[in-house]
């Protein structure tokens, strides 16, 4: 069965509010909000930060090919990518 | 063209036509449009460039700038940037370079471009280029204003010939303009060429500011006078930088040791380049190794705003050499290592270095263009790094951190840059940097601050415990304190008399329990 993308959005904005480094609430993290500049204004180590994170939670190990800023767009284009990996 | 080749024809040329003839002979000498300066939105052949650079200068004419104005240039790295650095150094005019300044941000972002004598303000448009932008075009992406603080009483700090300035902050926060006459800066380009030996066959990722001398003296130009063709990436993180690999396909990179690190976490293949290039604080020997692991060959570099290259070393020399020093000093650099003044500590050969470069800086100058002298600035002659430094094997250089960030612990002279090198290489830790406290039973007290990777539950003092058993006792902070980042300077450096206000704040509260 196919990774549903809306759980790892949810678990995702559990990951990411829980991490005390990105000082991030659940209410500021929405699915469609930019997670770099114009959104959450993730920096370079914020992104490291984040790309630590979502490989530890989701037990997985990003491709360079998936390290993209449209990857990391939003929450949910970053759960779209996570959804394919954990599928393989 | 060779440097040796540029030198011939630049010893019969005046400064005001040094960069003319080296734009020209570039654009002559690179044929098939084979080398161009890119960014994610342009290309720009190098056989193109003479005519962009008419155009540039034509805009200026038609906004009323006289040969004769200093301009202050906010760039951030693009093609279109690259073209306006270009057409000033092309045209001969004074001016300075400066970061584009953020929203809302030039009344306090970028103080020096208040100075009196520069009477123009020269923007490049923002880094997202909207439709109808065109490189043939300049209006579509320079703005020009008056600079508000112009003083028409006010001189450009020169003769007749012309001059660039760059903002010179040092790590402790005091802006300053470095003024560089064109011909000394020139060399200071070829010195580069000659060291790095750029080619046509070199494709060179340069996401480090041609605001600053590093990135313009020692990575645009030089690059661009050997033919080799570069990539500008402006605010570059892991992401916009794996996406401009792939697209441009560099085997040369100019990386700070910060993005040296960020390219060692976050990406997960290695990729081979010809050689990458460092520049700037000591980084550590496991980063050095692991870099040249995913990507070959690693050399550091050293040099100043002021001096401009000092030292570089080179792609065959051996390892241990690349990794532990920064090369042989360049053509017209002369060096010496005085003792650190009595009751610092002088244990060991470690002392401050100081230069004489046949082709560094004029001075400094303020914001008014009055000849700056700041005090301790040099001794004699002599420029003082303020950098700490030993004579490394076969006429290399080691340079070990700033003299002001070392302290006198159990009689040694230690580099505060010394125990950030060791803390680093413990797990989990990100960033540090280690600031002194007062005096305790071991000399000169050491807070260090750490950012932590996430998920891994540490506390300062597991972390001071883990630091104990891998380095000499002498050397081990008071106390470590996590953050969740460290106060940085516009620069990207650490802020030190942030972390200095931190670390008095802790020592007091702590006397205060």
């Amino acid at each position: 069965m196919a990774t549903n993308v809306d759980a790892v959005i949810q678990k995702l904005k559990t990951t990411l509010a829980e991490e005390p480094l990105l000082n991030l609430s659940a209410d500021q993290i929405g699915d469609d909000v930019a997670l770099m500049e114009g959104g959450l204004d993730l920096d370079s180590i914020g992104i490291l930060d984040v790309i630590g994170l979502v490989e530890t939670t989701f037990n997985f190990q990003f491709e360079d090919a998936d390290l993209r800023m449209e990857t990391f767009e939003n929450l949910r284009s970053l759960a779209q990518v996570i959804a394919r990996r954990i599928d393989g | 063209m060779s440097s040796e080749s540029y030198n011939a024809m630049a010893s019969a040329l005046p400064d005001r036509q040094l960069f003319r003839s080296l734009f020209h002979a570039v654009a002559r000498n690179t044929n098939n449009n084979a080398s161009i300066l890119a960014d994610s939105h342009h290309q720009c052949a190098y056989s193109e460039i003479p005519e962009r650079l008419d155009e540039i200068q034509r805009f200026l004419t038609e906004s009323s700038v006289n040969g004769g104005d200093c301009i202050t240039l906010e760039i951030n790295n693009s093609v279109r940037a690259a073209l306006s650095v270009l057409a000033l150094l092309d045209a001969g005019y004074s001016f300075m370079t400066l970061p584009v300044p953020g929203q809302g941000a030039r009344a306090g972002g970028n103080a020096v471009a208040a100075a009196a004598f520069s009477r123009w303000i020269l923007t490049v448009s923002a880094d997202k280029p909207a439709n109808g932008i065109s490189l043939s075009a300049p209006a579509t992406y320079l703005s020009i204003e008056p600079n508000p603080h112009f003083d028409p009483a006010s001189r450009i700090p020169s003769d007749d010939d012309p001059r660039l300035f760059f903002r010179t902050s040092g790590s402790l926060g005091t802006a300053k303009l470095a003024a560089f006459s064109y011909r000394p800066f020139f060399k200071n380009v070829l010195n580069a060429l000659e060291r790095r030996g750029f080619d046509p066959s070199h494709r060179l990722a340069l996401p480090t500011p041609i605001f600053h001398s590093y990135g313009l003296g020692a990575g645009l130009l030089p690059a661009l006078a050997g033919g080799a063709s570069i990539d500008l990436q402006a605010r570059s993180n892991i992401l916009k930088y794996l996406e401009r690999e792939e697209v441009f396909e560099p085997n040369v990179a100019y990386v700070t040791p910060a993005f040296c690190e960020t390219l060692i976490r976050g990406r997960r293949s290695g990729r081979f380049y010809e050689f990458m290039v460092t520049s700037g604080d000591r980084i550590s020997e496991s980063a050095f190794r692991r870099c040249e692991d995913l990507h070959g060959p690693l050399v550091n570099q050293y040099g100043t705003t002021e001096m401009g290259m000092v030292s570089a070393s080179e792609l065959h020399m051996p390892y241990d050499l690349r990794c532990r020093t920064v090369g042989r000093p360049v053509d017209g650099v002369e060096y010496r290592i005085t003792e650190i003044p009595a009751g610092e500590g002088t244990e060991g050969t470690a002392g401050e270095l100081q230069i004489r470069h046949a082709y560094g800086f004029d001075g400094y100058v303020d914001l008014k263009g009055n000849t700056l002298v700041p005090p301790n600035a040099f001794d004699g002659d002599w420029y003082r790094t303020g950098d700490l430094a030993t004579m490394g094997p076969e006429g290399t250089l080691v340079v070990l951190g700033r003299c002001d960030l070392s302290v006198n612990r159990d009689g040694v002279l230690l580099p505060l840059a010394e125990v950030e090198s060791r803390m680093r290489e413990l797990e989990g830790v990100d960033e540090v940097a280690v600031a002194p406290g007062p005096a305790g039973i071991r000399g000169r007290g050491l807070l260090a601050f750490c950012v932590m990777s996430p998920k891994l539950e540490v506390t300062g003092q597991q972390l001071r415990a883990t630091y104990a058993t891998k380095a000499p006792r002498y050397s081990v902070p008071d106390t470590v304190h996590l953050l969740s980042a460290l106060p940085k300077l516009e620069s990207g450096k650490v802020d030190r008399q942030a972390l200095a206000k931190l670390a008095q704040e802790i020592v007091q509260a702590g006397a205060a329990d």
